[in-house]
């Protein structure tokens, strides 16, 4: 396809196998691949006006932009992904013309083929944990030492004393919850590491941008092999028996394309 | 249309969100154009998540059919 002089190449993800792209082209303007060697990048022509820089940092601000595109990226990437193995690349990945875009896939075609070699037959899950304190605190008054030693000091002591002791209390009771959620969240990466290939740990998101009221303690991603995801969700299952009446909630979403586990190291990127 | 996938999950804008502006391969370079300051676009989430009619929108962006989704079925 050829690139008209306000048209720049967004690249969605390579594949080592031609993509059949029939089922997107109804869906997507201008989407086709360009081969390299016996790699296939999926790209699309888009309008410079959209996508340059000046344009790009206006438009990743307004949500209904940033919405369509970035569900059209992942909706693209998911497609291709139901045939091949696929290497998926970050949002608004753009080259000026189809020369930058090959010199790239040469200078990183041994990191490319690496990965999709690693990738090939294996898929992405994603657990999110959330936990209300509220929950996971008054947990604490039935199976935390510290605390029912120190319910039982109160309800011995004089009014005065008791008042004192209720202050004690509140720290006590906020220092052991942060000791808990520190220990059950560490609990709950580990054994779902235990039923994955790769387990990956990323940060939480902020309360202020996540629709739950509960707090986000827990963002990993594991990567597995395909179609064995019963196994995770196995695991998932019994650490919610665990830890569902503690306050904690689980998320799990899959499967998504490997984002977690394709990141060139920094001594293999090589700038186009 | 061979899509399962998209279909199989209880998705929100987040989660892909989550992904696609923080991982995934990185090229840099002269002749590349990216997404740098991804900090920048979770504080404009954040002030628009403020209003609860954005946190509606997003809301009815979700995709359906959980699933693969255990914490939609129990």
């Amino acid at each position: 396809m050829t690139l008209s002089d306000h048209e720049l190449i967004y690249l969605y993800c390579v594949t080592s196998e031609t993509p059949d792209l029939r089922d997107l082209a109804a869906r997507v303007d201008n989407l086709y691949w360009i081969a390299h060697r016996d790699l296939c990048a999926v790209v699309s022509n888009v309008s410079e006006l959209e996508f340059n820089e000046e344009a790009l940092r206006q438009n990743v601000n307004d949500i209904e932009w940033l919405k369509l595109k970035v569900m059209l990226h992942e909706g693209i990437i998911e497609s291709v992904m139901q045939h091949q193995t696929v290497v998926p690349f970050k949002f608004a990945t753009i080259f000026r013309h189809q020369g930058n875009l090959t010199t790239s896939l040469e200078q990183n075609y041994d990191s490319l083929q690496t990965k999709l070699l690693n990738l090939k037959g294996r898929e992405e899950w994603g657990v999110k944990v959330y936990c209300d304190r509220r929950k996971l605190s008054a947990a604490l008054v039935d199976e935390d030492e510290p605390v029912i030693s120190l319910d039982q000091e109160i309800a011995a002591a004089t009014p005065g004393k008791a008042f004192f002791l209720k202050k004690q209390r509140e720290d006590l009771v906020r220092a052991e919850a942060e000791r808990k959620l520190t220990d059950y969240s560490q609990d709950c990466f580990e054994r779902l590491s235990e039923c994955s290939l790769k387990a990956r740990l990323n940060t939480c998101l902020p309360g202020e941008v996540t629709p739950q009221k509960e707090e986000m303690i827990l963002n990993a991603a594991f990567l597995i092999e395909a179609l064995k995801h019963s196994v995770l969700m196995g695991a998932v299952y019994k650490l919610r028996a665990d830890y569902e009446g503690k306050g904690f909630r689980f998320d799990c979403t899959g499967p998504w394309p490997p984002y977690n586990f394709c990141q060139f190291s920094k001594e293999s990127m090589v700038h186009a | 249309m061979h899509n399962q996938a998209m279909q199989s999950k209880d998705v929100t804008l987040l989660e892909v969100l989550d992904r696609v502006l923080e991982k995934g391969v990185v090229v840099a370079g002269d002749a590349v154009i990216s997404v740098a300051d991804v900090d920048l676009i979770y504080v404009g989430l954040r002030v628009l998540l403020s209003s609860v009619e954005t946190m509606e929108r997003l809301r009815s962006g979700e995709r359906n059919a959980p699933a693969c989704n255990p914490s939609a079925d129990g």
